[in-house]
């Protein structure tokens, strides 16, 4: 089975449990959804490479949209902070619904790790040969830190870049300091560690 | 300000209901250019939000085309033009959304 469809059946695999059982981390449904988007709209980036000047205009903005969704697929990892709704005293004996509710969101979490090193297959495959491919990969990494950090401590979605782009921007030039470029930082470091470890072992040429 | 969110509201939604039907109905329209068997059609016609394309990718588009790596001028224009109206539909869904969830 090749990891595209790998990728697909676990994800309404995911939802579909999510929607039966009873679970402490619904919310998981709309960040996974749009984790998975940014996954699909990867898989669609070779039909929106620009052939001739025609196609500048529906390439860029196709290839525009999925870069400001792509930061979704990372943002998932940070919402393993939201594993603090619970105690986990196991001093106490085993509590069930903790570990029921911790199992559903680490794996949530594995998922869009899977759907990040899948997209950024694609984007690398979407470079091609180019001779400047690691500083856009790194670029995108950067831009994707920044996504999370707006997402998380602003609270912004990525369509209020369309709907409010002065507001948004606004908010980002005066809420950086210190701590905001360290946290952009950490998640750079982070996603550059998952790229190394994980990026070589799945290519577009074993069936993604 | 109030007045003004509905009236955001009511355009935007307005905007959705024209994409997804000449969405509906391009998506149909290819379906039948490139496919014989009418359950496509009725696919195409019935299941929204890209729902009708992404079941085509996947049962048959990918195949063909190998991951849209291998595909004519002319049918890469048509499928180009699908994905960028179903973009839209979701693009104008999370406008919705956007307009109730601004922090």
């Amino acid at each position: 089975m090749s990891k595209r469809s790998k990728a697909r059946i676990i994800f309404f695999l995911y939802i579909l449990v999510l929607l039966c059982f009873d679970t402490t981390y619904s919310f998981m449904i709309f960040n996974l959804f749009l984790a998975f988007a940014a996954l699909e709209l990867s898989f669609l980036l070779p039909l929106f490479r620009i052939r001739n000047n025609k196609e500048i205009v529906m390439s860029m903005f196709f290839v525009v949209t999925f870069i400001l969704l792509s930061p979704n697929a990372i943002y998932v990892v940070t919402d393993l902070i939201h594993l603090t709704f619970f105690d986990f005293d196991f001093m106490e004996g085993l509590e069930l619904k903790e570990w029921w509710n911790f199992t559903i969101l680490v794996s949530g979490v594995f998922l869009a790790l899977f759907y990040y090193v899948l997209m950024m297959d694609q984007v690398r495959a979407f470079l091609g040969r180019s001779k400047w491919m690691n500083l856009i990969l790194l670029l995108m990494i950067i831009l994707s830190s920044i996504g999370v950090y707006i997402g998380r401590f602003l609270r912004f979605h990525s369509i209020h870049i369309f709907t409010e782009p002065l507001t948004v921007v606004f908010q980002i030039v005066h809420s950086l300091d210190y701590s905001s470029v360290l946290f952009i930082g950490w998640m750079t470091i982070l996603q550059i560690i998952i790229c190394w470890l994980f990026l070589d072992e799945v290519g577009v040429k074993n069936g993604t | 300000m109030v007045h003004n969110l509905w009236t955001e509201l009511y355009i935007v939604l307005l905007l959705l209901a024209a994409v997804v039907i000449i969405s509906q109905c391009y998506i149909t329209y290819l379906f039948h250019k490139y496919e014989q068997a009418k359950i496509w059609k009725v696919i195409g016609i019935l299941f929204p939000l890209g729902l009708n394309i992404y079941i085509y990718q996947i049962i048959k588009l990918e195949k063909r085309l190998n991951n849209f790596l291998q595909i004519a001028s002319m049918e890469r224009r048509d499928w180009r033009t699908a994905y960028l109206l179903v973009l839209a539909q979701y693009l104008l869904l999370f406008a919705v959304f956007g307009l109730f969830a601004s922090p």
